[in-house]
């Protein structure tokens, strides 16, 4: 007998890598066309280029970042004319969402795929929130889904208190030292910059499933005593040097705290 | 290294669902073994994941650093470099249950006498 629980956490494992790549999901409604493209907006972090295929012809491509959508990258045929240089506005939503309703009528199949943007976007401004496009396309609030709170790293951090040797914790553009002396933090710190950039380099196949939610691991030589670690939640980090050469029970510590905040 | 080697391995290993030995420097896939067939791309995916953490200098605080493991909720890949050549290493895809220590014994073993 096949063992479709492997087959199962293995697709799961692979979605949790980006947005799923190439597979057609059925849409029976309008409602349900548009949420598929938001919810693609509301877990891309780095910039991506969301392109949307509906059924088995028209086009779409996007520019999502930090969770927003940041532009139209290429005229939408038959709408309205989007300039794909020009980030989206708050007061873009309601044509956005004329365009998305306008896609799924009638409700067809939709196959969404995403790769990296060499553009910048700012994170944190511009754009339109999921919370906009659902506005303004009719959509039920996503009550049910407080990602803020799920993604809370505060219980993972107290976990670690008494085994961290020096932690960092980074986010935007702030870098506070929640522990360690100073020589100890100022190595970690001149550790932590080129390997952030590294891990989080858009070309680097893991780097949104760190930054959305992750952990990298860094073992050393059972003689150091020690390991490193980063952790990334919503784009925020936490870059730690740990006591103990086996780094199982920072990792069970992570995923616990996963389900604790 | 051999393919009984790699499937002798990853049976030790409830959790590890896909063990590659790979060439980092040329990225090349040499041996696989897994409970699923994964397509050609997902392989190269997975090697190149290797190939960047260990091609720039990852060392910490001067010691090398080996295995490191990219873990999310779902599971994690795990990579390790050969001691006996720094371009090949062995790459492993396991569930969020897995038990790393065990993992990281049997991997050090396998690869000490490759």
């Amino acid at each position: 007998m096949r063992d479709l629980s492997k087959l199962k956490s293995a697709l799961k494992r692979t979605a949790a890598d980006g947005l799923a790549g190439g597979a057609a999901r059925p849409v029976d409604s309008v409602e349900a066309g548009i949420a598929h493209i938001i919810d693609a907006v509301d877990t891309t972090l780095m910039g991506r280029r969301i392109t949307i295929r509906i059924g088995d012809g028209q086009e779409l491509h996007l520019d999502a970042a930090g969770r927003r959508l940041m532009r139209f990258a290429a005229p939408v045929p038959g709408q309205v004319p989007f300039d794909p240089t020009v980030e989206l506005k708050a007061e873009d939503a309601a044509d956005v969402a004329n365009v998305l309703r306008a896609l799924f009528v009638p409700p067809t199949h939709v196959t969404i795929t995403a790769k990296p943007t060499a553009d910048a976007f700012d994170p944190t401004e511009g754009g339109l929130t999921p919370a906009k496009l659902r506005e303004a396309a009719g959509l039920q609030p996503n009550q049910a889904h407080d990602r803020e709170a799920d993604l809370n790293m505060e219980p993972f951090v107290n976990g670690l208190q008494e085994k961290c040797l020096a932690a960092l914790w980074i986010q935007e553009e702030d870098v506070a030292l929640l522990a360690g002396e100073e020589a100890r933090a100022a190595a970690l710190s001149q550790w932590a910059a080129p390997m952030m950039e590294r891990l989080l380099s858009p070309e680097f196949p893991l780097a949104a499933a760190l930054e959305t939610d992750g952990i990298a691991v860094f073992v050393l030589p059972d003689a150091a005593d020690r390991h490193a670690i980063v952790a990334g939640r919503l784009g925020a980090y936490l870059v730690a040097e740990i006591a103990g050469a086996d780094p199982s029970e920072t990792l069970a510590l992570w995923h616990a705290s996963r389900n604790s905040g | 290294m051999t393919s009984v080697d790699l499937a002798d391995f990853r049976a030790q290993l409830p959790q590890c669902e896909l063990a590659v030995y790979a060439d980092i420097g040329s990225g090349t896939v040499l041996l696989t073994d897994g409970s699923l067939r994964y397509p050609q791309e997902y392989l190269d995916a997975l090697c190149e994941c290797a190939a960047q953490l260990f091609r720039g200098d990852p060392a910490f605080d001067g010691q090398a650093t080996d295995p490191i493991m990219v873990f999310g909720p779902t599971g994690g890949r795990v990579f390790f470099r050969a001691p006996s050549d720094p371009t090949e290493a062995l790459c492993c895809i396991c569930g969020p249950e897995t038990d790393v220590t065990m993992l990281i014994t049997a991997a050090r073993r396998m690869l000490a006498v490759t």
